[in-house]
């Protein structure tokens, strides 16, 4: 069977691509055959292998299709081997795609380049915002693709009710002035090894803190920022992301504290009192298995799983990624 | 102008209609996605069709977490018992 189509001489591209219900709404490159194939330049041998199912549709892409949605997006040549490792870790099963593409959550794909694979992406100023090609398409391709191969069509099968911006795209890369080993060697993967990580997340949410000048004192503020009592991580648990700017991060390590340290610190003090949440939401807490710890509510089960790396640029900000907490973060090794 | 198609894959397998014998003896069960709109549909729904139709009273039951999907293991247990389900998704 056939995997191309031809666009009638008279149709205007983006037109066409709204008509058949494509698309993410913003324009997008036309995936003629000479693009697709260049898309395609370079790829590891065993680069199909990865390509599994993907619900809620239940089909498999393939390098092709997967490659018309890179070009698509806009994607420039060379982050395939990305793209790709970033499908491999939200199929793994316990990504739970179903669930995250499903959900009345507003959780998108987040992406999350580590190691060498970072190069051409970015972890500096403004690395969650517009500006790097990379961060920008990369995030969107893996959306496209869920979209148009997976089905998660908004309305249908995407059944947010608000959605957020992170679905058009959420992807980065960890900052290169981390003072502790990036996310993938904490991960156990090698220094030398490229790592991407996924995780069905939440916008960032920003914690600003310009008065703090220990790492005490800023650890009061993030766990002031993650005691959130509307968040899926107080009744569904799992994972989230500490994502620390590189001015916090130097304050913490120059005052003496470990990843470990900030996890439990932040797991002892990131606390929702009983009054903040409504009787009725209490009930429903119960209902779900969750129940208070003394006077207060946890943010997930335990300090392991807070996940904390290092972005972003000049200024004395951080940010706190919640997830759609039945989710794993996932990492895994870009394939060379 | 030819392009590649960006929702081209392999199409999953063919679903093979199933007929099955029961042998359960239990009546009517409702199935949650375990959030509270679908307890206020089951509710209602199984209410009309004990009061409509004598199906009832419905036994309600829900999957563990509303973020993932129900576990075979599950829609089993429920087949085995049940001879007529009703599925809530509410919210």
């Amino acid at each position: 069977m056939t995997d191309t189509l031809e666009v009638p001489p008279d149709a205007v591209w983006d037109d066409w691509v709204d008509d058949r219900g494509w698309g993410d709404g913003l324009p997008t490159v036309a995936p003629t055959e000479e693009r697709v194939e260049a898309m395609l330049a370079d790829l590891p041998v065993d680069a199909d292998k990865v390509l599994a199912p993907l619900p809620p549709s239940g089909v498999t892409p393939t390098l092709r299709s997967v490659a018309a949605n890179a070009v698509m997006a806009g994607c420039p040549s060379g982050l395939m081997p990305v793209l790709l490792t970033a499908l491999e870790g939200v199929v793994t099963p316990e990504y739970n795609l179903h669930g995250s593409l499903a959900t009345t959550h507003p959780c998108a794909p987040m992406v999350l380049v580590s190691g060498p694979a970072r190069a051409g992406f970015h972890g500096g100023g403004n690395c969650f915002g517009p500006g790097n090609r990379a961060n920008a398409t990369l995030g969107r391709a893996l959306s496209l693709v869920l979209l148009h191969v997976g089905g998660a069509t908004p309305g249908l099968l995407d059944r947010s009710t608000q959605g957020s911006p992170a679905k058009y795209t959420f992807c980065f890369a960890e900052s290169d002035e981390s003072p502790w080993p990036g996310l993938g060697v904490q991960r156990g993967f090698g220094p030398d090894d490229g790592v991407v990580s996924v995780m069905a997340a939440e916008p960032p949410h920003n914690v600003n803190d310009h008065g703090s000048t220990t790492g005490e004192e800023i650890l009061t503020t993030v766990a002031g920022t993650m005691a959130e009592s509307g968040s899926n991580n107080v009744y569904v648990r799992g994972p989230h992301l500490l994502v620390l700017g590189p001015e916090h991060a130097a304050t913490l390590h120059r005052d003496g504290w470990t990843l470990d340290g900030i996890r439990d610190r932040l797991w002892a003090t990131a606390r929702i009192p009983l009054d903040r949440i409504s009787p009725g939401n209490r009930r429903q807490f119960v209902e779900w298995g969750v129940e208070p710890d003394g006077d207060a509510y946890t943010v997930s089960t335990g300090p392991e799983q807070l996940h904390i790396v290092v972005a972003g640029g000049a200024g004395k900000h951080s940010a706190w990624i919640p997830s759609f907490g039945g989710t794993e973060l996932c990492s895994v090794r870009v394939r060379r | 102008m030819r392009i590649v198609d960006p929702t081209h894959g392999l199409a999953p397998g063919t679903t093979v209609e199933d007929t099955v014998t029961t042998t359960a003896t239990g009546g009517l069960c409702g199935l949650s996605n375990s959030k509270p709109g679908a307890t206020v549909l089951l509710e209602t729904i199984g209410q009309r069709l004990d009061v409509d139709q004598g199906l009832g009273p419905m036994h309600l039951a829900s999957k563990p977490s509303a973020a993932a999907g129900a576990d075979p293991e599950l829609l089993d247990h429920l087949a085995a018992q049940y001879r007529l389900a009703v599925v809530a998704i509410g919210d």
